[in-house]
């Protein structure tokens, strides 16, 4: 709903000609400049402005300019795709490991990934006691034999 | 490079159709007919929005060359969808215009320290041509940023929305730069308004 207030904040901000209001706002403007008694004086207002501003003509461009541009372009643009482009791989590691998780941010993944390799060490290094219980005595035979005497073992030297 | 060449990453997060997105990454791969296509479809554009804002040739030829440069250098690390790449040339075209703007007031308070009214042949134009040249006077004594905006509006044909891109503010403040560079712009031209407007 275009209101008097409105209409009069659009024209004061665009001016006169309906193609210069905003697109959202020019059905209802032009409706209300149809419509509406008061807007004759608004638009009146701005027409002289308008009118004005319009006498300023385009500029032209100078001769050359083009030619300048784009040789500068010449010069810029393939030297810079002429430097080699960093390696990739990283890039495709993180990638690779993003998508197991997409949702996830990139450090839940590699927190997964560090749990995982800390897990298999903890197990490997205990593995060999689980699956031969002697090797495990044996370990701690030597734990025993090298350790220091406390006063339990020397209560008990005969 | 300047912050004026990471303008496009203040825009808003949503994801924008741009025309120039293709052309833009043909460009960063050194593809010349793509650096000939966007010239020509935003050179002369950038150079009216620096002549606008300058006032001279000169300075405005210098300006859309710098502009473009960056854009050349920018290139490669353009990110589609994020801004348009022809809002982001109207941004560092008016930062470059705001420098060169700025160095000549600095010169002009060492140089000339009377204040030169902006129009002072307004009573005396005769011809259409004469009305242009006070209504560039008018424009140019204007405060830069509502000078900006009603260039950018009227002359260039943004959209509100892409003005307000351009400027770095909201469509409210937009329309309030326009309605008080309008009010100045009246102000200005008003003793001759009649006179003028009888010549055109």
């Amino acid at each position: 709903m275009m209101t008097e207030e409105r209409f009069r904040i659009l024209i004061e901000a665009y001016g006169a000609a309906p193609e210069r209001w905003p697109e959202a706002e020019r059905l209802a403007a032009a409706r209300f400049a149809a419509t509406d008694p008061s807007a004759h004086a608004i638009l009146e207002e701005a027409l002289q402005l308008d009118g004005l501003m319009g006498a300023l003509p385009t500029p032209d461009m100078p001769l050359g300019l083009i030619d300048k541009v784009l040789e500068s372009a010449a010069v810029e643009t393939l030297a810079a795709a002429a430097v080699p482009k960093p390696v990739p791989a990283p890039e495709g590691f993180w990638r690779n490991l993003r998508a197991l998780w997409p949702l996830a941010p990139r450090w839940a993944p590699m927190s997964v990934l560090a749990g995982a390799t800390a897990l298999g060490m903890v197990v490997g290094l205990n593995l060999q006691s689980i699956m031969s219980p002697e090797a495990g005595l044996y370990a701690a035979n030597e734990q025993v034999a090298f350790r220091f005497p406390d006063d339990q073992d020397l209560a008990n030297l005969p | 490079m300047t912050d004026d060449d990471s303008a496009g990453l203040t825009f808003s997060p949503a994801i924008i159709d741009d025309p120039d997105a293709e052309l833009v990454t043909r460009v960063a791969q050194g593809d010349q007919a793509a650096c000939r296509e966007l010239v020509q479809r935003h050179l002369k554009s950038t150079f009216s929005l620096a002549r606008r804002m300058l006032g001279n040739d000169a300075d405005a030829e210098d300006v859309a060359q710098e502009t473009f440069l960056r854009a050349w250098r920018h290139a490669p690390r353009w990110e589609p969808g994020r801004a348009r790449f022809e809002t982001w040339l109207y941004r560092v075209t008016l930062n470059l215009c705001y420098d060169r703007l700025r160095r000549r007031r600095e010169v002009t308070m060492e140089v000339m320290p009377e204040v030169t009214d902006p129009t002072p042949s307004v009573i005396e134009v005769h011809h259409r041509r004469d009305v242009a040249t006070a209504v560039q006077g008018a424009l140019a004594a204007l405060p830069e940023r509502q000078r900006a905006a009603l260039v950018l509006c009227h002359y260039q044909g943004l959209t509100n929305i892409q003005a307000a891109e351009a400027l770095t503010v909201s469509v409210e403040a937009l329309e309030s730069l326009l309605a008080r560079g309008r009010r100045a712009l009246k102000a200005a031209l008003a003793d001759s308004a009649g006179d003028l407007l009888g010549k055109l």
